[in-house]
């Protein structure tokens, strides 16, 4: 997909596809967190016409889905964990007869004892999940009999550390549910003939889901075609098929295409959340040095585990906390937790977000506790010398800020960095007189991966962009082509290397020096082999955590202006800079763009968002009232991209989820700056902060 | 699987006759009377560049222009603009000035994942068409903006791009 | 399940489509189209009246300033007989929702709706607006004080429209100002508004209104603290915490996800002061 088509209304996303005698797929949703369902009566529903067909438990039986733990239903069964469970599937001639269909379905629920907040999840003692060992991806030894899932690590000498320390420095800090909120709601279309089954779904791992298909329409993966549709925004939602299954289903059952659009209060109320967080942070410090972490985080998994990817089914807290800084001795967990609210999910580096809101701050509070100022204290902590470099940009900045009048302020730094995910990625290059094509399955999710690919292709082969052609290819449509999604910043790094690696392979093949002569040289060398084309294939892999010793990542520091209204607690961010040290940038306009776009999202999940639930019931469930941020709520921003390290290893590093991770810690330091008040629960809306005020002068 | 546009088909509900200009051409069309715009732009006329987003007048994806004003199509019924002229994305190229802004937003970064775009590029084209761009300052600019949301994030490169769309109208 | 679409072309044709069953009046169509998405309303027939000639304009008769219902907000915002007489309400039109609600949503739509987060009706309440209902039995007026008698409800019949928003001009000596905390984003509804209309006399305040929005079911008349402004003079404004604590004992906040109850009740408090000091501060004139 190319940028074009976003600026002159041509790209068809999922929801543009044109499907003329489509069905229409309305869902019934659980109105209670926690019952046994104890009859489903649709004969109201069938007699509608206009009704095609009604799926429920019992004519699919129970089929789980999950990417590590498969603990989610695709319809219920005889139990419903949460409000907005996904019950009856109904498909008829219009949206409209599908959803009065939906309302005309009876289902009788008996109400069972409901688990909400992290800590009612912690205590339960009757588990949520009584079948958990049964499901493929469970958790061997878990924390109890309702925790989802468990990640513990330990590194260095962590009791000793803690026991000759001169400070102990114990925090909690807390974070709120908010929502991925891509503007494209989901959206799947599904047409099933007696050979094949083609898919169009808001889905960033098609190869995923069409494995899945597979597996269950019991049909070989080879007759599965994913269409490559460009995605609406991710931010991490769209990595779980909610709707594609039973669509499929209807599909295969009906004979007829069937489509489901999302309305966007389902988006907000039946999908998956950030995990609400609790973060506890023990950090050993002695002489000013940071000398060991015992850093635990409990989060509340919701009513499935199975939206997270991750296989322990926690949130990647792991060496996230105090990852800037050299810290040898370590202890970390993540627990996870059922309870009877939406499941938890990814949103925007899933876990990151929360674990470097706590540790960020606390570095902050263990300097000003110490009497050192903050960046002096990250400066003699720091890991190596590229993130030295970082503080000493914000510290340039920071002091000409404060040489500035500006009445009643506070500046606020963070550091964040950024590991590549793990993947793989198989591209195809084929190189013919008119021009270069490479071929891929990649899917388009707003990076700018497309252009960047196309630049790639462009300067290992020497020939001008003009020349070269990226074409997504259907997933399915081609065996040789691979790729494992678009999660954890990793699209740039892995198929992108992929790219590179597909030319080289090429260019060795043609045998001519890249930008020889003017114009499309390798013309002139097929002509000279006598060919019509040459095809190469390349393959590029990660792998993650990084190898212990290369510092593969990305880095960056924030530094944040705010004012505080302490009569209403209101936060005012006037200004900011980004200090960004990602090695190589390829493509000028993507990269920054997604540096800008990382603060305004991060900015927005620091100072607004919070997806209030009441019972288990989403009380904001329009973007009326889960406000994200405008563009008149964005402060201006000075972007500092600095030039790769003298030790960077030229690889593409990742930038999507570099920025996002550190905003709130920069501005609640600020806010700490600007008032003595130390904030240590997101959101930090005005009320919350205004709570603090209160609290403090108590 | 067909993808070209259905016929437009009409359906015995459709009662309410609707005259109206789309992108420069005449349209006549017999909608029911809560049919809503956007959907008879997308399923009726094939013109699928506004988005469904929010469904409540807020995050700006269904944009389009009613005689020159920005209007939520996702709200406002279809035979609301009987008589009206109907700008989408999909006619912006056909005004040098609006395509222009088209080639801004892509230089400067102005989408992402490109939902929101449309929405974008029409708003910001309200500006251009009612003259009224070349006076705005840059926090005028986000007050008009400020109801078309980007999740991305884009809105420097929208500001940088709308911006620049400024100074060619004031040069 | 067909709907039809009724354009009106005069009053008198609005009034006889409105009196069949299950009718409802568009204007701008923006609380209808979003109470319809939001699966809130449906009718078997809407009415337009948009296109009756009789609802639009701002003229003023005599010691009134007469706004034709089907105004926009927008429209409103840059109406040059409401920028002379009543600059703070074309500001507050001017800063209504986003440019597509300017464009589109009315200020009797707004009216009608009575939702208690809107600017409208605290404004209008504050400078005593009243509003001009017309049905089968001929027009009638209401103040706009009077006009909502709980959340998302009017005395408005069903078969009733509003025509008309009769404002008085300012007297002599009069100040007014209009606040909204908006502390997510800038499109959000109002977390809490305040408006306060004061006359002075002279150096000192003869008269005052004051009125919150979002802290009750309709604009909550302040009287107490009203009544704790007369006499004061403008450096007087200064120092109101008597009367920002009468604002936090009458207005009646609901705890949602907006915010607690206590802290809207705060917060009413502080906006009432800082208009006050607005207006204390040479602002606020009409």
């Amino acid at each position: 997909m190319n940028g074009a088509a976003k600026v002159d209304g041509g790209a068809a996303y999922v929801a543009d596809v044109r499907a003329p005698g489509a069905l229409h797929v309305a869902f019934v949703h659980s109105p209670v967190a926690h019952a046994r369902v104890t009859g489903i009566d649709p004969s109201a529903a069938r007699a509608l016409p206009g009704v095609v067909d009604v799926l429920t438990h019992r004519e699919i039986g129970e089929i789980l889905l999950g990417r590590a733990l498969r603990d989610y239903p695709v319809l219920a069964g005889d139990r419903v964990l949460c409000v907005g469970q996904r019950v009856v599937a109904v498909a008829a001639v219009d949206p409209a007869t599908a959803q009065a269909a939906a309302a005309a379905v009876d289902v009788e629920y008996e109400p069972l004892p409901e688990v909400f907040g992290l800590d009612e999840a912690m205590r339960a003692d009757v588990p949520l999940h009584p079948r958990y060992a049964e499901y493929p991806g469970a958790v061997a030894d878990r924390p109890g009999s309702n925790a989802q899932g468990v990640w513990a690590t330990e590194e260095g000498e962590v009791d000793p550390a803690f026991a000759a320390a001169e400070r102990v420095f114990d925090h909690t800090f807390t974070t709120a549910r908010n929502h991925s909120a891509p503007l494209e709601p989901h959206a799947c279309l599904v047409s099933v003939t007696a050979d094949r089954v083609d898919i169009w779904a808001t889905h960033k791992e098609p190869f995923n889901l069409r494995r899945l298909v597979a597996e269950v329409g019991n049909v070989p993966v080879e007759t599965v075609r994913v269409h490559l549709s460009p995605v609406g925004g991710d931010f991490g939602a769209k990595g779980f098929p909610f709707a594609e299954i039973a669509c499929y289903l209807l599909a295969r059952r009906t004979g007829k295409p069937v489509r489901h659009t999302m309305s966007y209060d389902d988006e907000l109320t039946t999908t998956a959340t950030r995990h609400p967080a609790r973060v506890r942070l023990r950090t050993a410090v002695t002489d000013g040095v940071i000398r060991a972490l015992h850093a635990e985080t409990a989060i509340d998994g919701g009513a499935f585990g199975g939206v997270k990817a991750v296989p322990m089914v926690v949130i990647p807290t792991i060496h996230a906390p105090y990852g800037s800084y050299a810290v040898a001795n370590r202890r970390e967990s993540c627990v996870s937790y059922y309870s009877n609210n939406l499941p938890g999910g990814h949103v925007r580096a899933p876990g990151e977000f929360q674990a470097l809101f706590a540790s960020e701050s606390q570095v902050d509070v263990i300097a000003h506790e110490l009497g050192l100022d903050p960046l002096e204290f990250r400066h003699a902590n720091a890991a190596n010398a590229r993130i030295r470099r970082i503080v000493a940009e914000l510290r340039s900045t920071v002091e000409k800020w404060r040489a500035e009048p500006g009445g009643t302020r506070g500046i606020g730094v963070a550091l964040t960095f950024r590991d590549t995910g793990p993947g793989l990625s198989t591209v195809r290059c084929v190189v013919e007189p008119g021009g270069v094509r490479v071929e891929l399955s990649v899917v388009d999710q707003g990076s700018g991966s497309y252009s960047l690919f196309e630049r790639l292709t462009a300067e290992t082969l020497g020939v001008p962009r003009g020349f070269v052609r990226i074409q997504a290819v259907d997933v399915g449509a081609d065996p040789v082509l691979q790729d494992s999604g678009t999660g954890a910043s990793r699209v740039t790094a892995v198929a992108g290397m992929a790219v590179v690696e597909s030319c080289r392979s090429a260019l060795a093949e043609l045998g001519g020096v890249p930008g020889d002569g003017d114009g499309f040289w390798p013309a002139r060398r097929l002509a000279e082999l006598g060919v019509q084309s040459v095809v190469a294939e390349g393959t590029a892999a990660a792998g993650w955590p990084a190898p212990p010793d290369v510092d593969v990542r990305s880095h960056a520091g924030i530094a944040v202006e705010v004012g505080v209204d302490e009569e209403s607690g209101r936060i005012d961010v006037r200004r900011a800079l980004l200090v960004a040290d990602t090695g190589r940038v390829f493509n000028e306009v993507a990269h920054r763009g997604q540096l800008e776009g990382g603060f305004v999202y991060g900015l927005s999940q620091t100072l607004l968002e919070e997806l209030v639930v009441e019972d288990g019931v989403v009380t904001t469930a329009t973007l009326g009232d889960y406000r994200i941020a405008s563009a008149a709520d964005v402060p201006p921003l000075e972007i500092r991209v600095l030039e790769p390290a003298a030790d960077d290893d030229g690889a593409v590093k990742s930038v999507g989820e570099l920025v996002n991770i550190g905003v709130a810690p920069a501005v609640a330091n600020a806010v700490f700056d600007a008032i003595g008040v130390r904030l240590l629960d997101l959101p930090l809306t005005a009320e919350r902060v205004l709570a603090a005020i209160k609290e403090q002068s108590r | 699987m067909p993808e070209e546009p259905a016929p437009h088909q009409e359906s015995p509900a459709a009662g309410c006759p609707v005259a109206v200009t789309v992108n420069g051409k005449p349209r006549s069309l017999l909608v029911d009377g809560a049919a809503r715009l956007l959907g008879v732009l997308r399923d009726e006329l094939g013109l699928t560049g506004a988005k469904a987003g929010c469904a409540v007048g807020v995050c700006g994806a269904c944009t389009v222009l009613v005689d020159g004003a920005p209007t939520s199509s996702c709200l406002t019924f279809a035979a609301q603009v009987d008589g009206a002229e109907v700008l989408t994305v999909e006619g912006l190229a056909a005004h040098p000035e609006l395509r222009a802004l088209q080639e801004d937003f892509l230089a400067e970064g102005g989408f992402q994942c490109g939902y929101c775009t449309s929405g974008q590029l029409v708003t910001a084209a309200s500006l251009i068409l009612s003259g009224e761009l070349a006076e705005l300052s840059d926090e005028d600019i986000r007050h008009r903006m400020l109801g078309n949301l980007c999740r991305c994030g884009a809105y420097y490169g929208i500001q940088r791009a709308i911006a620049k769309a400024r100074e060619a109208s004031a040069g | 399940m067909s709907t039809q679409f009724v354009v009106a072309r005069s009053l008198d044709e609005a009034l006889e489509a409105l009196a069949g069953e299950d009718a409802l009046a568009v204007a701008g169509g923006v609380s209808v189209g979003l109470l319809a998405n939001l699966g809130l309303v449906s009718a078997a027939r809407l009415v337009s009246v948009a296109k009756i000639p009789g609802l639009q304009g701002v003229r003023v008769d005599g010691d009134r300033l007469v706004i034709g219902a089907a105004m926009t907000h927008g429209r409103l915002a840059v109406d040059p007989v409401l920028r002379r007489e009543r600059a703070e309400l074309a500001t507050m039109f001017g800063h209504i929702g986003n440019v597509r609600v300017r464009a589109w949503g009315t200020v009797g739509g707004n009216l009608a709706l009575a939702e208690p987060a809107q600017d409208p009706p605290v404004l209008l309440a504050a400078l005593d607006a009243e509003v001009v209902i017309v049905g089968a039995g001929g027009p009638r007026r209401v103040r706009v004080t009077e006009l909502s008698d709980g959340p998302m409800s009017t005395v408005v019949g069903p078969d009733e429209l509003i025509s008309e928003v009769v404002v008085p001009v300012p007297v002599a000596g009069e100040r007014c100002a209009y606040r909204k905390f908006l502390p997510k984003t800038a499109d959000d509804y109002a977390k809490v508004s305040a408006a306060v209309q004061v006359r002075f006399d002279g150096a000192r305040i003869a008269a005052a209104r004051v009125f919150c929005g979002a802290v009750g079911p309709v604009p909550v008349a302040c009287d107490q603290a009203a009544a704790l402004l007369v006499g004061r003079t403008r450096d007087e404004l200064r120092d109101v915490d008597d009367v920002a604590s009468a604002v936090r004992d009458a207005v009646s906040p609901t705890g949602d996800h907006r915010g607690s109850a206590d802290y809207k009740r705060e917060m009413s408090g502080v906006f009432v002061k800082r208009v006050l000091e607005e207006i204390g501060s040479g602002g606020g004139r009409s």
